[in-house]
């Protein structure tokens, strides 16, 4: 009962702090955007919260350098638990285009563990609003039947990953081809 | 006293306050998961900086002087809404406490 109401709780009113690894700030707009009233995430409870330590969900975007995965880590590690990452970007998912320059250790999940990609350069407003809806699906009923009523209604495939769809994609992008042909 | 006298008391409603605040607390406490105090968890909040401990030189201009300032505010605020039933050797006792409160701390 008291473990319905908390997700219940969790759910209605997901807070989520957003942090620059250090994007080109074009994704970072696109979360402005989905948080302001044409896309209104807010609409969800969903609520931008400066602190960490009082946020429920990271939206976190770029690519992770060697100078800020500390920080990352620490700021992560200073979230309260239970703590959700979205990554919002193809900088964040992949470290592209910059890995694996000298500096640059990949993306977001080379420092924390991440629970959704968002792939885009930058990440569509749409697509946030659809990755934050996913996180939430596992918690709230209603963002349960939002998710759904996207899905039966346009194309969703590509919008979002699961760690295990990038973790399948990374195995056969290293898995050599079939070579060329010999005519 | 009748009983809506001793609900309506402000000792009365004190309690009930403290009783309220600890139901709260200890809800919280039981429904929140468990902390681990990993890494940086207890660390100050600094944007993901290793802040380390440091002090600072207490030299704000016209402290002692805002801060009299608003111990004579409280004592106004006191006094001010103190019912008019109430007894005046303790307003003019709590103002006499303010009073040789301020002359301690600045008696320097």
């Amino acid at each position: 009962m008291l473990d319905r109401l908390v997700r219940w709780a969790r759910g209605k009113s997901p807070w989520v702090c957003h942090l620059n690894c250090g994007s080109c700030n074009g994704c970072d707009i696109e979360i402005l955007a989905a948080l302001t009233p044409r896309f209104d995430l807010e609409r969800l409870g969903v609520l931008l919260e400066g602190s960490p330590r009082h946020a429920d969900v990271l939206l976190a975007t770029g690519p992770v350098t060697r100078q800020i995965k500390d920080r990352v880590v620490r700021i992560y590690e200073q979230m309260a638990e239970p703590k959700f990452v979205v990554c919002v970007g193809t900088c964040g998912v992949s470290g592209s285009p910059f890995y694996p320059g000298y500096n640059v250790l990949g993306g977001v999940d080379a420092a924390i563990p991440v629970d959704i990609y968002v792939p885009g350069c930058p990440a569509r407003p749409d697509a946030i609003a659809y990755g934050v809806l996913k996180l939430l699906a596992t918690l709230n009923s209603q963002a349960q039947e939002l998710v759904e009523e996207i899905e039966a209604t346009r194309d969703t495939v590509g919008l979002i990953y699961m760690p295990e769809e990038i973790e399948e994609q990374r195995e056969s992008a290293q898995t050599p081809g079939p070579g060329p042909s010999e005519n | 006293m009748t009983a809506a006298g001793i609900i309506y008391h402000p000792v009365t409603a004190f309690l009930l306050c403290m009783v309220g605040g600890w139901v709260l607390y200890t809800l919280g406490r039981a429904l929140a998961p468990v902390t681990r105090t990993v890494g940086g968890k207890l660390k100050t909040y600094a944007c993901g900086e290793n802040l380390e401990q440091d002090s600072f030189p207490n030299a704000y201009d016209l402290f002692h002087a805002a801060f009299i300032f608003t111990l004579l505010d409280v004592i106004a605020l006191v006094i001010g809404t103190v019912p008019a039933t109430a007894m005046l050797w303790l307003k003019a006792g709590y103002l006499v406490v303010g009073l040789v409160a301020i002359v301690i701390l600045f008696k320097d």
